[in-house]
């Protein structure tokens, strides 16, 4: 009995740890959405960086804006009014439906795959930093590492590390202001530039039955949307299936494909992908889950 | 830049040109940055249109994204709702969020990366100049001068053949959403 006492009391600094750890995550969560500030950061993926402008405040109606402005390579913005989102100057958009948020998705959702822990203070665009690192507890899923803003919870630098510890996304703000109020209106009217709106509201998974049976999911992964797609102006129906942890997605694609074609593994920055095939149908998984992962997903799919 | 020439890059996009008017169209196009500009933005357009997947039920998008070809600088003006902020909320859509400040922008960036598969693009042949490029709209004046009336299209560039399955994968996977009416239906 005293023993178990003595080793609880062992164990009480990093569990107390953990849990200032997920009081930080929570914290940010809300962060984002809530508060006024401008900033600069850059993006890493793929050896391709980008530097980004952030504005993003929350009106007199409650309705929150941001305008997000690429600093190099082509001309891109995007603003969002709540989850309506312009677009201007993208080659393409695609316009679709919002994964739909299973209730209760908070850290206990993702607690029992991942390991939450508090790393060393740090500094990031000249503030004070919390490192938080989220660790999964298998070799399904990728490690997260998140720098907090210790004043005001906001992320201030993000990385995403696959199986072997290579870092396969990332960003990082050089420059944070935080406002006492909004910002004018100006700051996201889009200056008659013709842009493209696509709204993000969420639709319900659809309990439309579908033939397909996805086999081979990782512990943890449940279904968060089913989206039907038309490809182009062909009617061809496409399945799209959305499934999460909490923190990671994996997309799957279903269609019908008569000709065949290229089969395999490929990767998208952070993102790994496998095309199979299945009485005549092409299945495409997408995830930034080890590439492992989404080939077991893409080869356990079958028809019912 | 007149209402004239404005109609004639719109029709360009469109293909609806004769091969003499698509000549003139180009050579306008190479002359002044100002239509360059209204070109880039009509063929972004023009591409959301033909080459991109969509949910089967977004054809009032696409009305509204015709309009606005038809009626540029309309602004496609997102409609104004007037949500409220909930007490509740599903942390992991605020990870979706604060993870991925960058997603947004993101998401068109690897687009720009990552041309449209080839098979996408085959599947709906488009003209398609990258006004980035100069040469390439050269070439294709050439080409146009040779006869080729049918200019093949010239997005079959392709880095990856899951670029269009990352847009979507992207668009439903990482754009943040904080609408509280809907969370409140999925409670």
């Amino acid at each position: 009995m005293m023993r178990r006492g003595l080793l609880l009391l062992l164990a009480l600094p990093s569990l107390l740890l953990a849990e200032d750890a997920r009081e930080h995550l929570e914290r940010m969560s809300s962060a984002a959405r809530e508060l006024n500030y401008t900033g600069t950061f850059v993006y890493l993926s793929e050896g391709r960086l980008q530097g980004m402008r952030i504005l993003h405040d929350v009106d007199g109606q409650g309705r929150e804006r941001e305008r997000i402005i690429a600093l190099s390579g082509p001309t891109l913005e995007s603003i969002r009014h709540d989850d309506e989102v312009t677009r201007i100057g993208a080659t393409r958009v695609s316009a679709t439906a919002q994964a739909p948020i299973q209730p209760p998705k908070t850290v206990a959702r993702f607690a029992d795959f991942y390991r939450i822990e508090l790393g060393e203070d740090d500094r990031v665009a000249g503030r004070e930093a919390r490192h938080i690192r989220i660790l999964p507890r298998d070799h399904e899923r990728y490690a997260r590492h998140y720098w907090v803003d210790a004043d005001s919870g906001l992320l201030l630098r993000a990385e995403l590390h696959d199986g072997d510890g290579r870092v396969v996304e990332q960003m990082m703000f050089s420059e944070l202001r935080l406002l006492e109020g909004p910002l004018d209106d100006e700051n996201f009217d889009n200056d008659g530039m013709p842009g493209v709106s696509v709204s993000h509201r969420r639709h319900a998974a659809a309990a439309a039955p579908s033939p397909w049976r996805v086999g081979a999911l990782p512990d943890g992964f449940s279904l968060e949307g089913l989206h039907p797609r038309a490809h182009g102006e062909d009617p061809k129906r496409i399945e799209h299936r959305v499934y999460g942890d909490g923190l990671a997605s994996i997309s799957v694609f279903i269609e019908r494909d008569e000709q065949g074609g290229w089969q395999g593994a490929s990767r998208v920055g952070a993102l790994n992908g496998y095309v199979s095939r299945h009485d005549g149908h092409r299945i495409v998984v997408l995830g930034e889950v080890p590439a492992a992962t989404v080939r077991r997903i893409a080869e356990s799919v079958t028809r019912r | 830049m007149n209402e004239e020439q404005r109609q004639r890059i719109s029709a360009l996009c469109d293909g609806e040109l004769e091969a003499r008017e698509r000549l003139d169209a180009i050579d306008d196009i190479g002359r002044d940055p100002a239509l360059r500009d209204t070109f880039g933005r009509y063929q972004m357009i023009s591409d959301v249109l033909h080459n991109n997947y969509r949910r089967a039920e977004d054809h009032a998008l696409l009305a509204r994204v015709r309009e606005a070809l038809a009626d540029e600088p309309t602004v496609l003006a997102p409609p104004r709702r007037t949500p409220r902020f909930s007490s509740w909320r599903p942390l992991a859509a605020g990870f979706a969020v604060a993870a991925s400040v960058a997603a947004v922008a993101v998401v068109g960036i690897q687009v720009i990366n990552e041309e449209p598969a080839a098979q996408l693009a085959a599947e709906a042949p488009r003209e398609y100049i990258r006004l980035q490029q100069p040469t390439v709209v050269a070439e294709k004046r050439e080409r146009a001068r040779e006869g080729n009336l049918n200019i093949a299209p010239v997005a079959a560039r392709s880095k990856s053949p899951l670029a269009p399955y990352v847009v979507n994968h992207n668009e439903v996977s990482r754009i943040p959403t904080n609408n509280p009416q809907a969370s409140g239906e999925n409670q």
